[in-house]
């Protein structure tokens, strides 16, 4: 029996159960967009007192515009107006992402204290995918045999902008990630836009499995992404940060939801208004590394 | 205040009917386990009432589902990572499949698992595979490749018939 029939073989018998698909049915004649109406109504009536409020007292009109006002209503990503940026151009052999068999564990600014040696704000002015060809020594297959291996690194150029954490960073400098492409396209990190890069140090050698028999593995630069699983927070064209819900400092008090497609992969981000981030950033930046350093 | 529930209309019944097996297949595929299944399963015809997109075709209305499950899987996957799970009693059978396929599907990432079963299941070609899943067919076909090799010792074909 081939393989194709024999998954065949195996999947056909798995099936919904009618008690499941009942209750799959069940729930979704549950009303749950009651508390959508309720929301409504209040938007439309703080919006009736505030009109109100603007036009009864017109000397207050100017102390009310000269406060930063931040909508938090939620906002779709195609609407939040970003940087205008080119992804790494390549050719067709290198793939859209770099693959890996190993699990991820989900990101939390906790983890940050552990390895992260910077926070920087920086411009990515190039960007290029590096190849490496390399062999390693196994004996699985003959005795002294080797193994062929052909990686990609994702190499970007960034001109540092702000330093929020770390010593000795240069005005320019280079970070290169072996993992790459882990989230939807939307949020591939762009030449011409703006991020604020946690960074660890991921040694001088790219990582590999096994002992090395020979190529070169010696990577651009020891610097890496902190956590390259998630879209990067992005500064926006408005000055403003799209930042993941991982970013539980970050992400409390006054910001936006950003939705996206139901089809595009990343469920929590938000939209952080500019007049917060940095006291924000600062905050983490003092609870996470300021404190483990006394 | 009118009761503004998901109303399941026939339409939408019809609709999980046609794509129940498809879906769940697929869910399964993924992660490997019938409770997760289940929860992918309700959130994608959640998911499908709260947007109620529509489809240019058929194929597109298809193409729209199977996304949209590997990404409820994905999403649940993640936040699986954020908690601590106890291993079960070895002891208490479970109503999994046990087949000589298990042991091989078992060693797959759950990206694979969703290439694999995409092509060998739902019998897309790699190309449909990669606009399915924004992936670039060179990523597919590299999955692929590197997915039959964890699985060489159950597959007979041809290595080059994709």
């Amino acid at each position: 029996m081939s393989f194709k029939e024999n998954y065949h073989k195996h999947f056909d018998g798995i099936e919904p159960s009618d008690e499941l698909i009942e209750k799959t049915k069940a729930r979704l004649n549950v009303p749950l967009r009651k508390k959508n109406h309720i929301f409504a109504y209040s938007a439309v009536v703080c919006s009736v007192l505030v009109l109100a409020a603007i036009c009864l007292f017109p000397k207050n009109q100017q102390n009310i515009s000269s406060e930063a006002v931040f909508d938090t209503s939620p906002i779709a990503i195609e609407n939040v107006e970003r940087t205008p940026g080119s992804p790494i151009s390549t050719d067709s052999d290198i793939p859209a992402n770099s693959a890996s068999m190993t699990d991820i564990i989900a990101f939390s600014e906790d983890l940050l204290p552990e390895h992260c040696v910077a926070v920087i704000e920086g411009k990515i002015v190039n960007a290029y995918y590096k190849e490496y060809k390399y062999q390693t020594y196994d004996d699985k297959f003959e005795e002294n045999g080797r193994l062929n291996h052909r990686e990609y690194s994702a190499v970007y150029e960034i001109e540092t902008e702000r330093v929020f954490f770390g010593q000795d960073i240069p005005s320019t400098i280079t970070i290169e990630n072996q993992f790459f492409g882990f989230c939807d396209e939307v949020f591939y990190m762009q030449i011409g836009r703006t991020y604020v890069l946690a960074l660890c140090n991921a040694g001088e050698n790219i990582s590999f499995v096994g002992e090395l028999a020979s190529g070169n593995v010696k990577r651009e630069s020891p610097l890496a992404l902190f956590y390259p699983f998630q879209p990067q927070i992005e500064r926006t064209a408005s000055g403003d940060y799209i930042v993941c819900g991982g970013w539980n400092t970050l992400v409390s008090g006054q910001c936006r939801e950003i939705t996206v497609d139901e089809d595009v992969y990343w469920d929590k981000l938000y939209l952080v208004p500019k007049a917060e981030f940095d006291s924000k950033m600062n905050l983490l930046i003092k609870s996470y590394f300021t404190a483990s350093s006394d | 205040m009118a009761n503004q529930s998901y109303d399941v209309s026939d339409c939408t019944e019809k609709i999980i009917e046609k794509y129940a097996a498809t879906v769940y297949r697929l869910a399964y595929a993924q992660t490997r386990n019938r409770f997760d299944t289940d929860d992918v399963f309700q959130e994608v015809f959640i998911r499908y009432c709260r947007k109620r997109p529509v489809f240019a075709s058929c194929e597109h209305e298809k193409a729209w589902f199977l996304r949209v499950t590997v990404n409820c899987a994905k999403t649940l996957y993640f936040s699986r990572l954020k908690h601590i799970f106890v291993p079960l009693d070895e002891s208490i059978v479970s109503d999994e499949p046990q087949d000589d396929l298990t042991p091989y599907l078992e060693k797959l990432s759950p990206d694979y698992r969703a290439v694999v079963h995409l092509f060998y299941y739902e019998g897309l070609s790699t190309d449909e595979i990669s606009k399915l899943l924004r992936r670039k067919p060179s990523t597919v076909r590299m999955q692929l490749t590197r997915a039959r090799r964890i699985l060489k010792d159950i597959i007979e074909e041809d290595l080059d018939e994709f």
